[in-house]
Formats: structure tokens, C-alpha cells, sequence
């Protein structure tokens, strides 16, 4: 993704006719997204993980991304609808789908689930650390302390051990990601 | 591909393929592409296109058009070519290295100029 989306905007208009499409699929990356679901592990755990995962990313949309989300909207960088309207597109359309992945899903070859799962694991990993990193302060000014994060990651941490002792495991825990996806479409004036 | 910002954090990479099919499973398609303003006999552009998906999915689905994926970045764009003969997409589906931000086409070139996971 780009920093600049205005610049990247403007070289799309620029290039498409008048009376021509600008159109974007784009995600909830820049809102973290909506929370994963932990899956049916058979670990004795993971009632506690569903707890704890839950509750970090509820405390974190609903008392700290908002005032991020306030923030960036002065700088106009959040709504890609507002940007393709500030640049000048009309008839602006916006539609959703909600796409999810499922690795214990069949049609998914095994080689190909693990290898998913074990990206995404990575992925997640790096974007709860990166989070706390970022909002450690307001995290736990909205209720969620030190301890519980330091529970959370062990928990996690041992989850993953317990997958990657047998990978072929992915197909039983039936976890599922989700990334809601939408799409944004504006016509260049003639 | 396209390189993602600090911020993003979001999980895009090589795994992409398989986040992509599941996305863009064969019955939703025809409603994307009305999402996305695509026609038949429409000139189109997919600015960071990555491994070719969308483009590869515009080229197949609508008859007459011709499809450029641009991307910055060789490696993904040679994933998307070879991607492109195994799936038998024909020439009207080209893929070219540039830079999004200085787009190498004239004014008023396409019809349709639309990105994945670019914005």
C-alpha cells in the first residue's frame, strides 16, 4: 500500500478518459481490521486466549483506534471515499464483501494451508507486538494491563508451538481469518 | 510488488495467491467486476498489481479488453507472467514495470484504471 494515496490518485485520473472508471479494492488495514477468530484448539488454554485476544483488540477499536482514526481524518488519509471525492471523481460508489480464509478447509491443499497458516501466524504475531509497541500508554489506560499482555503473548506463543510440533494440525482447529474488503469507484468528469 | 507502508502491518505478501482465490471465489466474481466498473472492450489498467491477480482475473473474465498490470517490482512481475502462460491468458493482458506514483502512460489512456490493496 502507499503512503501518498492523493499523489497515486491524481496520476489515475490523469490517465484514465473523461467519463472513465477509478476504482479501488482496498481493506480495513489502515483500521486493523476486524479480530481473528482463535479457532477450536484442543488446548486447555484457549478459552482464556479467546478471553484475552478479544478483549485486547475490544479495548484497543473502541478506546484508543478512534482517537487515531479522528486524527488521521484531519489529514483526510482514512477515507479512501473522501479522497476519491476530494480529487475531483464523481458519482462516487462504495461496496463491500467479506472475504474469509479457512485453513482446515479442504479445497485448500495441506502444503498450502500450512503454508498459510504459518505466514499469517507471523503476521499477527508481528502486528499484536507492533501494536502494543505503539499504544502500550493508552492500552492500559483503557483497561488492559501490562500482565494480561504478557499472559496473552505466552498464550499465543504456546498455541503456535503446539501447531508447528505438527503442522498438519492446521486441519483440525478450523480457525478462520477474515479481511472485509471493499471496493470504491468514482467516473472522471467529461 | 508495491511496497507496503510502515503502517499497514497487513498480511500481503507471498501468500497472497491463496488469500485471493479464497476472496475471489468464481461465484463472486461477477459482482466485483461491476464493483469495479470493468466492461467488456475496456481498456484497463491495474496500478500495483503485484502477482498479477486482479489483472489476471479482468483478462479472463471480460471478453475484447486489454489488461496492463503495472508494478514496481521485477520479481512480482515475473510471477505474474508466468502466472499469465499457465492460466493461457492471451496478449490482450500485458505487464509492465513502473512506478505508481509517475504513471508511463499518456493523458486519457484507459477506461478503467483500478488497484487491489494499493489505497
Amino acid at each position: 500500500m502507499v503512503d501518498d494515496v492523493a499523489q497515486v490518485l491524481r496520476e489515475q485520473i490523469r490517465v484514465v478518459r473523461p467519463g472513465g472508471v477509478v476504482s479501488a479494492v482496498t481493506c480495513f488495514c489502515h483500521t486493523d481490521g476486524l479480530p481473528d477468530f482463535n479457532g477450536r484448539f484442543p488446548l486447555p488454554h484457549n478459552r482464556r486466549l479467546d478471553h484475552l485476544s478479544h478483549k485486547l483488540w475490544t479495548t484497543f477499536r473502541r478506546h484508543v483506534r478512534p482517537t487515531l482514526l479522528a486524527a488521521d481524518l484531519d489529514g483526510l488519509t482514512q477515507e479512501l471515499a473522501w479522497e476519491f471525492r476530494r480529487a475531483g471523481l464523481q458519482e462516487i460508489a462504495v461496496n463491500g464483501h467479506l472475504a474469509v480464509v479457512s485453513p482446515g478447509d479442504d479445497r485448500l491443499p495441506l502444503d498450502e494451508a500450512i503454508a498459510y497458516m504459518l505466514a499469517r501466524r507471523a503476521k499477527d504475531w508481528e502486528r499484536l507486538q507492533g501494536m502494543w509497541a505503539q499504544h502500550e500508554a493508552a492500552m492500559i489506560a483503557a483497561g488492559f494491563s501490562q500482565a494480561e499482555f504478557a499472559e496473552l503473548t505466552g498464550l499465543v506463543q504456546a498455541r503456535s508451538a503446539w501447531l508447528q510440533a505438527d503442522p498438519g494440525r492446521v486441519r483440525e482447529v478450523m480457525e478462520v481469518f477474515t479481511d472485509a474488503l471493499f471496493m470504491v469507484r468514482g467516473k472522471k468528469g467529461i | 510488488m508495491t511496497q507496503p507502508s510502515a503502517r499497514s502491518g497487513h498480511f500481503f505478501g507471498e501468500r497472497q495467491e491463496i488469500e485471493l482465490r479464497y476472496a475471489y471465489r468464481p461465484e463472486y466474481v461477477p459482482l466485483l467486476l461491476g464493483y469495479l466498473g470493468a466492461k467488456p472492450n475496456a481498456a484497463i489498467l491495474e496500478a500495483g498489481c503485484g502477482s498479477g491477480f486482479l489483472s489476471r482475473l479482468l483478462a479472463r473474465e471480460l471478453p475484447n479488453v486489454s489488461v496492463i498490470g503495472l508494478d514496481s517490482d521485477e520479481r512480482s512481475l515475473t510471477i505474474a507472467r508466468e502466472l499469465q502462460e499457465a492460466e493461457q491468458i492471451g496478449s490482450h493482458l500485458r505487464f509492465e514495470q513502473g512506478d505508481t506514483h509517475r504513471l508511463p502512460f499518456a493523458d486519457d489512456s484507459f477506461d478503467l484504471v483500478t488497484s487491489h490493496r494499493l489505497l
